[in-house]
């Protein structure tokens, strides 16, 4: 069965035809071309696929578009766009928070995520925000050093603004 | 004043040329490149059966449904696959030896559509009796799974037995036996076994292919080897590898399951069944686990002789591979377990053994190690054994056996400078090896510490040469594109090594790094590499990359040498100027390159713009011994950890993880430090989580829920790296590799550290909070 859903992509309107079986990753990868999104399990299992749906971080494969209809999605090319967390994209680069880069996308976005709602997260809280995303190659190490250090920066920019 | 170099960007930290595209979600892996409206999707049809003849596989059902393209089914291919040893057919034939293996594959216009309609290919089966085990393969009685295994095509150094499951079986034999075992005053025997794990790339394996008007393919590949892929390829379908052209696309990861051909093969072959259409194969996941490779289970009896000055006098063991239904891909762990199974110590009396052996299990691979991880499992287990019988402290027992440059390694081959004693000094200060137990978290809870040294062969076998090429563009100008191109057939697969060659010829040549750009791997226009394991990447291509850039730097520099009528000594180039010591001249690159050198008369030159390196690795000594032979170097490092265990419920937390490893020369820092923290973790991951679980060949836990890899709840709160330059005699700036061995020492540093806090030894890997409770009630 065919859907007519409006979806609003990092600040973008889409009026799309979907399928019922559809899930939101399929339209974001095939019908948007918005393929920093990645395809690691299609099941829940791997994190890959994390986006924001209306402010809240969920895994794309998880949710049928059809379910998605009116929401408001934020994918890795719109946090990139939006340079709002360009000191957590720089601190992955400078940590070495990725080595082949499948994972990424779904690690900046479960950050990104946690740091909205904490910007001053413990280690605890940073380990457990990230818990759902795997990846193979760097060991989390420079992962963790890189949420720690963007946290750092962005509550020094606030104390600053605040001053 | 002469100008300053600014161009030296070996030895010290440099980010990933890569790394801003990866965080902005822009680089484009084999399911995220655009291929057009005309693309077909395809979906493998596979056996759930583990050992069974096939009565009928009938592709009409699928065919029927709307939308659904072709089915091709064994009856269309006949070719069977491999580099060493053509073991695994393309589809297959009469009989399955696997689940998961394909036994039909479908092309449709939707994914979704090839996956319903490989649901409605009819297979029936006949059950044939199974071999799950790899020594219960290795009896007289056991089911054959390739009985005709001895017309398979193969390479002169696999040894086959006919009539047996032994696809392959490599020994290395020195001194005398029974001298050894008559001088030793202890002996200890065991047998350790090794679970069988997935290389579980964050990124599936996936192919798209064409097949051209013209009657060429092109398969774009996620893949650590395209030039295999287009030998192995070619060769199973009969095809001229000339027509076979191979793309590599960005890699998701590796770590040796992307290191031979597994799914591509289906991808072109249906290409060639539908012209023009570019097909594409992207695995599921639980395809990953049943159709592609895992990390082989081994059993290694050991048996281990020391005197009473605690010098080891003899080593017997004998390391039998579970190599599922192809036994290609571990020719090579097999022969690197001989030459190096006795760890890294001197020990005069050796017999090695390694027997590669079929089962009714899905085809392994080796995973980033090359079987080193699984060797030392049992060999530095037993060490601490050694050590504890002989009433020894265990690291005073390996500084006291341990090898070191000058040693006689094997007959003909004397042991080069290596920095592992440093290695071990450092990772047993790092975790405070002296120092007395340290308190627990809990009263439930005990502590412990272990250590563990490593070595690993690097094969001249895998590696025959490398080329590299650096050439300019000069319709390109340095401003907007990269001009100054990198073309070699070696795969950054996320190792740093695109990282390493923008820095190797930024540096060499004396331009800005921001010029460099590294080519994709095309089989077609990229300079052949001889299939290879990542392991070598830095020194063997790092070597060709070194003779390139010499190459070009000296043709640029002869020219104008020529032009100006002065020494080539006199020039040099700096942040992309050529500039003359003697006479204070200058030419930026790009004019030179564009518009050439005008000479005194008014003539103008243009210099040759395209450099070509090539580096043959020598032979290591004289020998009759063509194992011998093989070696190139080798790698060393240790690991050491402090573990707590909990006591009620088995379960082990790894508090410190010091590792350290001889690089020669870090060329740089950061990507070694990020290669030695990410290969601890997975091999912790290894060691405490994973294990591919089956019961008579059928998977139980092919999905990532229930088959336990590392979160970043089971980082260690200390994961430290060191890094140890001794420096590689033929390495480019003596480098060495680092990313293959990465973890090889963990497992077993872990398991010495469990002995030393609970008083258990747990031999089978992974250690479960199971095992260890098990362990515990005895």
């Amino acid at each position: 069965m065919k859907h007519e859903i409006r979806l609003y992509v990092n600040g973008h309107e889409h009026r799309l035809e979907v399928e019922s079986h559809h899930t939101l990753l399929d339209v974001l990868r095939r019908h948007l071309g918005l393929t920093g999104t990645k395809h690691g399990c299609d099941c829940g299992e791997c994190g890959a696929c994390s986006i924001w749906l209306d402010d809240r971080l969920v895994l794309s494969c998880l949710i049928l578009a059809a379910e998605a209809d009116g929401a408001h999605v934020v994918t890795i090319e719109g946090l990139a766009a939006s340079g709002e967390f360009s000191h957590l994209q720089e601190a992955f680069i400078e940590h070495h928070g990725m080595q082949c880069g499948f994972c990424t996308a779904g690690f900046l976005m479960a950050a990104a995520a946690l740091l909205r709602a904490n910007p001053r997260p413990d280690t605890a809280t940073i380990r457990a925000g990230l818990a759902g995303n795997l990846c193979r190659c760097t060991g989390y190490h420079g992962i963790l050093q890189a949420v720690q250090t963007a946290s750092r920066i962005r509550r020094g920019g606030k104390s600053e603004s605040s001053a | 004043m002469n100008p300053v170099r600014k161009t030296q960007w070996l030895g010290r930290p440099f980010p990933r040329v890569e790394a801003g595209f990866k965080v902005a979600g822009g680089i484009r892996y084999l399911d995220d490149m655009d291929f057009g409206p005309d693309l077909v999707y395809a979906a493998i049809v596979h056996s759930t059966r583990p050992h069974a003849r096939l009565v009928k596989v009938d592709p009409a059902p699928a065919q029927a449904l709307a939308g659904v393209l072709t089915v091709l089914t064994g009856r269309d291919v006949s070719g069977r696959l491999g580099h060493a040893l053509a073991d695994r057919p393309i589809l297959a034939q009469d009989r399955v030896r696997y689940v998961g293996e394909p036994v039909a594959v479908v092309a449709a216009v939707t994914p979704e559509l090839a996956a319903a309609a490989a649901q409605q290919v009819e297979v029936v089966y006949e059950d044939l009796p199974g071999v799950f085990d790899g020594e219960q393969a290795l009896q007289p009685d056991a089911p054959l799974v390739h009985p005709d295994m001895d017309r398979y095509e193969r390479r002169a150094f696999v040894h086959l037995r006919a009539g047996t499951n032994l696809a392959h079986v490599c020994s290395n034999r020195r001194g005398d036996m029974e001298v050894g075992w008559r001088t030793a005053s202890t002996i200890i025997a065991d047998t350790y076994q090794v679970a069988p794990i997935q290389h579980t790339a964050m990124e599936p394996h996936g192919a798209v292919a064409q097949c051209h008007p013209d009657g060429t393919i092109t398969l774009w590949a996620s893949t650590q080897a395209p030039f295999m892929q287009q030998a192995v390829i070619a060769r199973a379908l009969g095809l001229d590898p000339r027509r076979l052209h191979v793309r590599a696309a960005a890699v998701g990861g590796g770590f040796g399951g992307k290191s031979f051909v597994s799914i591509e093969a289906l991808a072109v072959l249906l290409a060639m069944a539908l012209p023009d259409r570019p097909v594409k194969l992207v695995l599921q996941r639980f395809e990953e686990f049943i159709t592609t490779f895992i990390r082989p289970a081994l059993v290694a009896h050991v048996r281990m002789g020391a005197d009473r000055q605690g010098k080891l006098t003899a080593l017997a063991a004998h390391y039998v591979w579970d190599a599922g239904a192809s036994a290609d891909a571990l020719i090579a762990s097999a022969w690197a377990a001989t030459l190096a199974g006795t760890g890294p110590y001197v020990i005069p009396h050796v017999e090695l053994t390694s027997s590669v052996v079929y089962t009714n299990h899905t085809p392994a691979a080796p995973m980033r190690g090359n079987g080193m991880a699984e060797v030392h499992w049992a060999i530095e287990q037993h060490m601490d054994r050694m050590a504890a019988a002989l009433g020894m402290d265990p690291m005073a027992f390996r500084l006291h056996n341990l090898i070191k440059g000058g040693d006689l390694i094997q007959d003909g081959q004397v042991m080069h400078a290596i920095g592992l004693e440093q290695c071990l000094h450092q990772v047993a200060q790092a975790v405070h090896w002296q120092a007395g137990p340290s308190r627990p978290s809990a009263p439930n809870r005990r502590r412990g510490r272990g250590l563990a040294a490593m070595w690993s062969p690097v094969l001249r076998s895998t590696v025959i040469a490398s080329t590299a090429v650096v050439r300019l563009e000069p319709e390109s100008t340095a401003q907007d594109i990269q001009p100054v191109v990198v073309e070699v057939g070696s795969m950054d697969t996320g190792q740093g090594f695109a990282t390493l060659a923008v820095q190797l010829v930024s540096s060499l040549l004396g331009v800005p790094p921001e010029w460099v750009r590294v080519q994709p791997v095309d089989t077609a226009r990229s300079p052949i590499q001889e299939p290879g394991l990542s392991g070598q990447l830095t020194w063997s291509q790092g070597n060709a990359i070194v003779r390139a850039v010499q190459d070009l730097r000296s043709r640029l520099l002869s020219t104008v040498a020529q032009a100006w009528e002065e020494p080539v000594g006199a020039l040099d180039i700096v942040d992309g100027v050529i500039y003359s010591h003697a006479s204070r001249r200058s030419l930026p690159l790009w004019e030179l390159v564009q518009a050439g050198v005008r000479r005194a008369d008014g003539s103008v030159l243009y210099p040759d713009r395209r450099g070509e390196g090539r580096f043959e690795p020598a032979a290591p000594g004289e020998s009759e011994n063509e194992q011998v032979l093989s070696v190139a170097h080798f790698s060393t490092g240790a690991q050491a950890v402090e573990v707590e265990v909990d006591m009620e419920t088995g379960t082990v937390h790894v508090l410190h993880i010091a590792s350290a490893f001889d690089v020669g020369h870090a060329l740089n820092p950061d990507l070694v430090v990020a290669q030695i923290k990410g290969g601890a973790m997975q091999a912790l991951s290894a060691t405490l989580c994973e294990q591919v679980r089956r019961v008579e060949g059928i998977p139980l836990n092919a999905r990532l829920g229930d088959y336990h890899l590392a979160t970043i709840l089971d980082l260690p709160p200390v994961v430290e790296a060191m890094v140890v330059q001794m420096p590689q005699g033929d390495g480019p700036f003596g480098a060495r590799s680092v990313s293959d061995h990465a973890g090889v020492g963990l497992a077993p540093a872990i398991a010495n550290a469990v002995a030393q806090a609970t008083g258990v030894r747990i031999t089978d890997m992974p250690i479960t909070p199971e095992l260890v409770w098990r362990a515990l009630q005895r």
